[in-house]
């Protein structure tokens, strides 16, 4: 009887022991949305389309990414590079790329197909919207950002970080 | 040896598995039918084989060296492997060596996806290159043609494409020039490569050097939509692929059918597509020039053509077709005209025809399995391209025979073994002429002169017919004169009663359907299946009670008939009387006095412009149905685009519904169906039989006419002779067209003898006169014709040759003015 009641306490105070603890630790949640969670580098979240260092597109238009797509939701049109006046570097480029962000299941095959670079899956995740249309992403949506990592660009229209790298 | 030896095969081991195939066979097609693949660049089966790029390399036994299997033809015994440590090796290297220079552009190259050099290295090819030094780099995108761009850093230098321009084309346009490190694929001086059936290399060429202008860059091959499908344009039906994406034609490549087209299609078919996205389309109904719906538009026609009945009689309306239509198309609207409106007044040419043949109907093939091949009245390379093709095949490869009957100088002459030129206009003197000497009867005394063909040529003609084993007849009835169509059947009849000889003929009328339109009796006095009216239970069983027995009015008589006020009321469907009739100037204003003209048409015609019904008609890319072909093989034609207008023999089956026609087929396999059952000769033409390769239709009833003797024509000045011009600058190919740069300038060839009674020299700027009317046109002193006869070619809309000829007439004579 006495040693039940002594076990009883001894695990009420181990209990209570984590309780305590963990009133005095850190918390792991975040306060979304006031605190925003810096993603890991190589997280897969919204692509982005890459510039090369003269600013011009990155991407060809080869389409190799939209073939390599499970789900099917990248659709490219191509067209012939004016050599004079010209969109991407090789002889051709895309004159249309779009993605459709929802069917996307962000597995990132597309960025692996890509032979150039152009296409990227990156930290920014907050993708969250009343509007189904805003979730098509045009060349215009996806060639926004001409420093690696630095969103400045309001895509979807609810966000406002910079994100850090 | 042993008994293989003396028959016609050859059985040889390959990899283990015993294969038997005939004598000559390459082993590389021996390899294919037991599923081995031996990797090929340079080796094309059309081409034949040539060994230049050495990557079939393959060991046999008790050869000390590794050999090409492109080159080695399958011999009796042979025990040959494929998969050793030696060959392996041997197809690294020379992968590694072709892709020493090749750019790698394989992301942006249109060729990505199905290119031989990837599949080749993907499955032979090294895993790595171990080139540590820049590229040699050549000239990237070079115009070969206004619609064929070469990369040079691109191509394997594999011949393929020069080989096709000397073998196939028989043009040697298409040269290796330069040698070794700095060959490249080029053009005496660099001139444009535009010959008729240039595209082909892109088709063959096994990397993406020869690109085409029209599709580089603008989609990826996976991304294409591929239709099988026919050439709507000339009556060859040769098979192809259409590429289309988000509605849109992308591209056209071959679609190999040996029986059709022996694996090629000529520059009409791969860029004559521009027709699909042409302003000039006629997308909306209209009613007085303003769009309405197309059931309201139906409902009108069949009220107005019923009121019209009521009134004049049936004989008051007729139908205008052209062998631009479907089978399924004209079915239909003979059809309504005959049962629901009761007359004959249906027709679709100017030139005298009948249906069906006195011999047998033979398919492309046999020309070249025929001994001689005799060719009347046609010009192939300007009319029927890939018959061209077929014809320099059986000639310089099949050692065929021909002989080549024309009023015209054509390219053909230079295969034929003899090439007769009559006077234009004689053909029916010279077809009798032949007639008797086929019967063994020397020819009347004045055939030289009237045809400048002498009679022992003629016999000599005749002799080659009766010693030839298997003669092929192939005769363009569009460019006889008069009715000497009958007497050239009587020739075939004649030519088919020869003890020793199969006989055989082609009709090669110019246009897509043609045959077709004449076996669906879109004609005044035949029924489909080439039942005449003389056959009335036959006719009464058919088609009901009610069907007209009497002969209706052909084409021009309805013109006539129109300018006279007779005629009330008329459909024309496909065609544009207006341009393309004898007199097409006074056309317009006999259409004009109608009551009603109906125009169901694809493009905005000039005669569309005066009708006051105008229905869309979708065309090819967007039809569905079956066409014949010269050699009477029924083919399916297949849509690569899709559209909201109803297809042609709906819209007739919607008027049809109007006018009290109960039953309506269900889609286009019903009135496939109901062709099967109601036209003789199409008996066994489903569906099924017919999507891959086509079927032949069992013969038509041939009913012949007799034939007016219409030999010597008096008149003054010059026969006109109008020529056909693959590339004429019409409707279909307009001035947006890729093949604009192929548009001919106006000209008229004239003999050295009528130049100089004219006083005009070469490079001349004449008018040429005739019936009223006159066309503008450049002298060329080409002796094309015998004197007495001057050659138009028709090279566009615009010139109104047509309106020289004289409607009704044999022969037409103009003049020439300065
Ligand atoms: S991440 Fe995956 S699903 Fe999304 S677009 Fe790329 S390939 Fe397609
Ligand atoms: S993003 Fe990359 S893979 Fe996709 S089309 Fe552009 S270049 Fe090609
Ligand atoms: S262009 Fe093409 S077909 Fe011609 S030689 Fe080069 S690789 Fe061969
Ligand atoms: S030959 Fe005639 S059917 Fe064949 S591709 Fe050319 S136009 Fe078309
Ligand atoms: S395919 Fe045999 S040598 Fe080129």
């Amino acid at each position: 009887m006495i040693q039940a009641v002594i076990k009883g306490a001894y695990n009420l105070l181990v209990g209570m022991g984590v309780t305590f603890k963990n009133m005095l630790s850190k918390p792991v949640t975040f306060q979304y949305p006031e605190q925003k969670r810096v993603m890991p580098e190589r997280y897969r979240g919204r692509h982005f389309l890459n510039r090369d260092e003269e600013g011009l597109e990155k991407c060809i238009g080869c389409s190799l990414c939209s073939i390599n797509c499970p789900v099917n939701c990248i659709h490219v049109v191509s067209a012939e590079n004016d050599p004079n006046n010209p969109v991407s570097k090789g002889e051709r480029y895309a004159e249309v790329y779009e993605i459709n962000l929802l069917r996307c299941i962000y597995c990132g095959y597309c960025e692996e197909a890509c032979p150039v670079d152009a296409v990227v899956l990156r930290e920014h995740y907050e993708l969250a919207d009343y509007d189904r249309k805003t979730y098509i992403a045009t060349k215009g949506d996806l060639l926004v950002y001409p420093e690696p990592n630095v969103f400045s660009v309001n895509f979807l229209g609810n966000t406002e970080i910079t994100n850090k790298k | 040896m042993n008994t293989a030896t003396q028959t016609d095969t050859v059985t040889l081991t390959i990899d283990g598995k015993t294969v038997t195939v005939p004598k000559g066979t390459m082993v590389v097609d021996a390899a294919k039918t037991v599923d081995i693949e031996i990797p090929v660049f340079c080796y094309h089966e059309k081409l034949g084989p040539f060994g230049c790029c050495r990557m079939c390399l393959i060991e046999v036994e008790k050869m000390p060296k590794m050999i090409t299997a492109c080159t080695l033809a399958a011999g009796e015994g042979m025990v040959v492997k494929t998969t050793t440590e030696k060959v392996e090796k041997a197809q690294k290297g020379v992968l590694e060596f072709t892709l020493l220079n090749h750019p790698l552009d394989c992301p942006v190259c249109d060729k990505g996806g199905e290119c031989p050099l990837q599949d080749n290295t993907f499955k032979f090819g090294p895993p790595d290159t171990r080139m540590e030094y820049n590229r040699f780099n050549r000239e990237k995108a070079t115009p070969l043609s206004p619609v064929i761009t070469i990369d040079r850093e691109r191509c394997i230098a594999c011949q393929r494409c020069t080989r096709y321009s000397d073998i196939i084309e028989k043009d040697q346009a298409l040269v290796m020039r330069n040698r070794g490190f700095q060959n490249r694929v080029s053009t005496f001086k660099d001139q444009p490569y535009d010959t008729r059936f240039s595209g082909n290399v892109i088709d063959i060429c096994p990397v993406g050097a020869l690109t085409n202008t029209d599709f580089r860059f603008t989609a990826r091959t996976w991304d294409l939509t591929n239709t099988n499908t026919l050439c709507g344009h000339c009556a060859c039906n040769c098979n192809m692929t259409l590429g289309t994406r988000l509605n849109e034609m992308k591209r056209v490549t071959t679609r190999p059918n040996d029986l059709v087209d022996d694996g090629w299609i000529c520059d009409k078919a791969r860029w004559g597509y521009d027709f699909t996205k042409s302003k000039n389309r006629i997308t909306q109904p209209r009613k007085q020039g303003q769009s309405v719906g197309i059931q309201e538009a139906c409902t009108e026609v069949a009220a107005s053509l019923q009121k019209i009945v009521e009134a004049h009689g049936p004989s008051s309306v007729g139908f205008i077709g052209s062998g631009y239509g479907l089978n399924e198309d004209l079915y239909s609207y003979q059809k309504l005209f005959r049962t629901n409106l009761g007359t004959n007044n249906i027709d679709h040419k100017t030139y005298t025809d009948t249906p069906g043949l006195p011999v047998a109907h033979f398919d492309l093939l046999d020309v070249e399995t025929s001994d001689l091949v005799v060719l009347i009245a046609s010009d192939p390379t300007e009319e029927l391209p890939i018959l061209d093709l077929r014809l320099k095949k059986a000639m310089t490869r099949k050692g065929v025979q021909m002989i080549v009957l024309n009023d015209q100088q054509t390219l053909m002459d230079k295969y034929a073994s003899l090439s007769l030129r009559y006077n234009v206009g004689s053909d029916g003197v010279l077809l009798a002429g032949l007639n008797t000497a086929l019967q063994g009867q020397s020819a009347e005394s004045d055939l030289e002169s009237t045809t400048g063909v002498s009679s022992n040529q003629l016999q000599a003609v005749a002799e080659k017919i009766k010693s030839a084993g298997k003669v092929c007849v192939i005769y363009n009835p569009v460019a006889l004169t008069g009715s000497s169509i009958h007497t050239l059947k009587q020739c075939l009849a004649t030519a088919g009663g020869l003890a020793e000889t199969t006989v055989g003929a082609m009709p090669a009328a110019p246009v897509t359907n043609s045959v077709g339109a004449m076996d669906m009796g879109v004609l005044p006095d035949v029924y489909p299946g080439g039942l005449a009216l003389t056959d009335g239970d036959a006719i009464k069983a058919k088609w009901g009670d009610t069907a007209p027995l009497e002969k209706g009015l052909s084409a021009l008589e309805m013109i006539e008939k129109a300018k006279s006020g007779e005629l009330k009321a008329l459909i024309v469907y496909r065609s544009n009387p207006v341009v393309d009739f004898p007199s097409g100037h006074e056309v317009g204003e006999a259409l004009k006095k109608l009551d009603l003209l109906v125009v169901h048409d694809m493009m905005e015609t000039e005669t569309a412009k005066l009708a006051q019904i105008v229905l869309p008609s979708n065309g090819p890319g967007f039809d569905e149905g079956t066409t014949t072909n010269i050699g009477g093989r029924v083919q399916l034609r297949t849509k690569g685009l899709t559209t909201d207008n109803p297809a042609d023999w709906k819209i007739v089956s919607m008027i049809a519904k109007e006018l009290g026609q109960e039953t309506a087929p269900k889609d286009v396999h019903a009135v496939t169906a109901e062709i099967a059952e109601k036209v003789t000769g199409y008996q066994e033409i489903k569906r099924s039989a017919i999507r891959k390769q086509g079927k032949n239709r069992e013969a038509v009833a041939s009913a012949n006419g007799a034939s007016a003797s219409d030999g010597t024509h008096t008149g003054s000045g010059l026969i006109l002779r109008v020529a056909d011009v693959l590339f004429s600058h019409d409707k279909i190919l307009d001035a947006e067209s890729n093949l604009a740069h192929q548009f001919q300038p106006s000209t008229v060839h004239l003999h050295t003898s009528d130049a100089e009674q004219f006083g005009v020299k070469e490079g001349d700027e004449v008018r040429v006169t005739g019936n009223g009317h006159e066309v503008k046109a450049e002298v060329r002193i080409s002796n094309r014709c015998n004197p007495g006869g001057l050659v138009l070619p028709k090279v566009s809309d615009e010139q109104g040759v047509m309106s020289l000829a004289e409607a009704g007439k044999a022969v037409s004579w103009v003049t020439i003015r300065k």
